[in-house]
This record gives C-alpha cells, structure tokens and sequence, in this order.
C-alpha cells in the first residue's frame, strides 16, 4: 500500500515535473517567437521609414516641377491672352495691377511687349507674381532668331521649365518662350 | 476526439484570421500603390499639348492662312510652325449654303493636311475651331478646322 502511494505521488510530481518543464519550454518558445517577431517588426519600421523617406523626396520633387510647369503655363496664358491692367499700362509703368501683352487672344501688341521688356526685372517678378523664382522672356521669329528678350538666363542646376506659346506679332506666326526656374 | 476538434476549430480560426490579415494588408499595400501612381502620374505634357494645338490653329486662322484653302499653303506653314518632336493632321471641311436664305448647308470639300507627311499618327489632343470664306464681299463657305497634334 505504501509502496503503492508512493508511486502514485512520485508519478504525481513526474507529471508535475513534466508539465513544469512543458510551461518553461513553452515560456521559452514564446520568448524566441516574440524575439523573432520584434526583429521582423523592427526590420519593417525601417523600411517603412526609408520608403515613406524615398517618396517624400520624390514627391517633394514633384511636388515643386508641377508647380512652376502650372505656373509657366498660367503665366504665359494670361499674357498673351490678357491686355493687362491698366489696359494701357505701357504708358505709364509705375502703376501696373496686372501684366498682359494682348490686344486680343494670341495677338500681341509690339508697345506692349517692348514695355514688358523693358520693366525692372523685380517690380516685373512681382506684378507676374513670382517673387520666389527667377524667369526669362523671349519673342522669337519662326526661324530662331530672337526679336525681344528680358529676365534672367537660368544657371546650369536651376530646375526649369519653359514653355513656348504661337502668338500673332505685327500680322506674323512668332513664338513666345516663357522660362520660370528656381 | 472533442480535443482533435478543437484544435481543428482553432486552427481554422487561425488561418481566418491570417486570411483576414493578408486581405487587409494587400488591400493597403494596393491602396497606397495605386495613390503613389496617381500623384506621380505627370498632366502637365498632354495640357501643354493641349494649349499649344489652341494656340497653332487659333493664329493659323487669325492669320488667314486657314481661309485660302489652300492645301500647299497651309502644309507650308504648318511644317514651318510645328516643332520638330511633334506630329500634326490638320482637317478642314468646307459647307456652302443651300440657297440665298441660308436656311441649310451642304457638305463642299474636304482637305487634310499631314505634317510631317506620311507620319503615322497616335494618341494626341484635339483643337477645332470655325470659320468661314468670303467671295465677292459675302460669305462663300463655312468651314470647321480640326488639328490634332501628337508627339513623335
């Protein structure tokens, strides 16, 4: 009989024992399946960070083309299909609301434009309303060669973007390049 | 037998819910692929096609270059206007009135003008425009001007 109880309480502790060594084991899977699961999670942080990084810049980028393509493509717009305000500001240059070198739609007007050329490269920035970047103007004949010009020629690491419009100067086809660069 | 059923229950569980999680992740992971597509997609060429094709018929026929019909003419100055990165068919069709009233017109003639010639054309923008001929101090014809501008 005591033989007997014995037994039952040594199998007792053996299967106490085991289930001890079951939870330890388990606790140490669970450790090494959290270990696992950190390094996974940290590995993906970092990738996330260095691929939300990448996008920013690209979008960031983007970002700042889109602008001075939208902004070109406005600006040249208005003035050659815009006589400005005051309608006859070449006559008087110090008080100019808004810049436009059209008598109608893609015709432009010869006074105007030499006007335009003439203006103080600042005071022109900031009626065009691009006080933050930089531009270059030009009316040129179908062949290339330049009749009119003003503004800036951009630098070799400037971001530009240039746009050429087909407007009617004096009866001919010529075109009228718009750069903006920053 | 109700322990293998319930491990069975809760491995299904389990791939559910890995199930659910790789639907939800793929679903983000499409989501911001296809919104990093779209912000990048670039609207700025086919808009300054767009001008630009406004701008070529509007002083073509400003100029009165349109209104010769005169197809030699115009593939001159077409191909004189026209960058060199750009494809263009210029198609005009000409109406006359019916009678004295005008009440109604006819269909006259039709010229197309391809610059470069024998250029295949491809998915462009498209600018139209109206105009009309005049004979002998009234209006002759009534035409309608449809350029299409691609890039080559």
């Amino acid at each position: 009989m005591e033989i007997f109880k014995n037994k039952i309480k040594f199998n007792t502790f053996k299967k106490f024992n085991k289930f001890n060594k079951f939870n330890k084991l388990t606790g140490q899977i669970t450790s090494t399946e959290f270990l696992i699961v950190s390094s996974v999670l940290i590995i993906l942080f970092i990738f996330a960070a260095n691929f939300w990084n990448i996008v920013a810049i690209r979008f960031s980028n983007k970002s700042l083309r889109s602008s001075l393509e939208l902004t070109a493509l406005d600006i040249s717009d208005f003035l050659i299909k815009n006589p400005g305000m005051p309608t006859s500001w070449e006559s008087n240059t110090t008080i100019i609301y808004s810049l436009g070198l059209a008598s109608s739609p893609n015709t432009l007007t010869q006074s105007k434009v030499s006007a335009f050329t003439t203006l103080n490269y600042n005071s022109s920035k900031k009626i065009l309303g691009i006080p933050n970047y930089e531009y270059k103007f030009r009316i040129r004949m179908l062949n290339g060669i330049v009749l009119l010009q003003s503004g800036l020629d951009p630098t070799a690491t400037a971001e530009v973007v240039s746009v050429t419009r087909f407007v009617l100067l004096n009866s001919s086809i010529t075109k009228m390049e718009f750069a903006i660069w920053r | 037998m109700r322990n293998d059923n319930l491990r069975k229950e809760k491995g299904f569980f389990f791939a559910l819910d890995s199930l659910i999680a790789i639907v939800i992740a793929f679903i983000l992971i499409s989501g911001v692929v296809i919104f990093i597509n779209r912000a990048e997609e670039d609207k700025f060429p086919d808009l300054y096609l767009e001008k630009l094709s406004n701008d070529i018929l509007f002083t073509l026929n400003k100029n009165n270059t349109l209104q010769t019909l005169d197809k030699t003419k115009i593939q001159n100055v077409l191909s004189g206007i026209l960058p060199k990165n750009l494809g263009a068919k210029l198609n005009i069709t000409t109406f006359s009135c019916v009678d004295n009233s005008c009440s109604s017109f006819k269909y006259n003639s039709n010229i197309t003008v391809t610059v470069p010639v024998n250029t295949v054309e491809n998915n462009g923008v498209i600018a139209r425009t109206g105009f009309v001929t005049f004979k002998g101090g009234r209006i002759d014809l009534y035409a309608i001007a449809v350029l299409r501008i691609w890039l080559i």
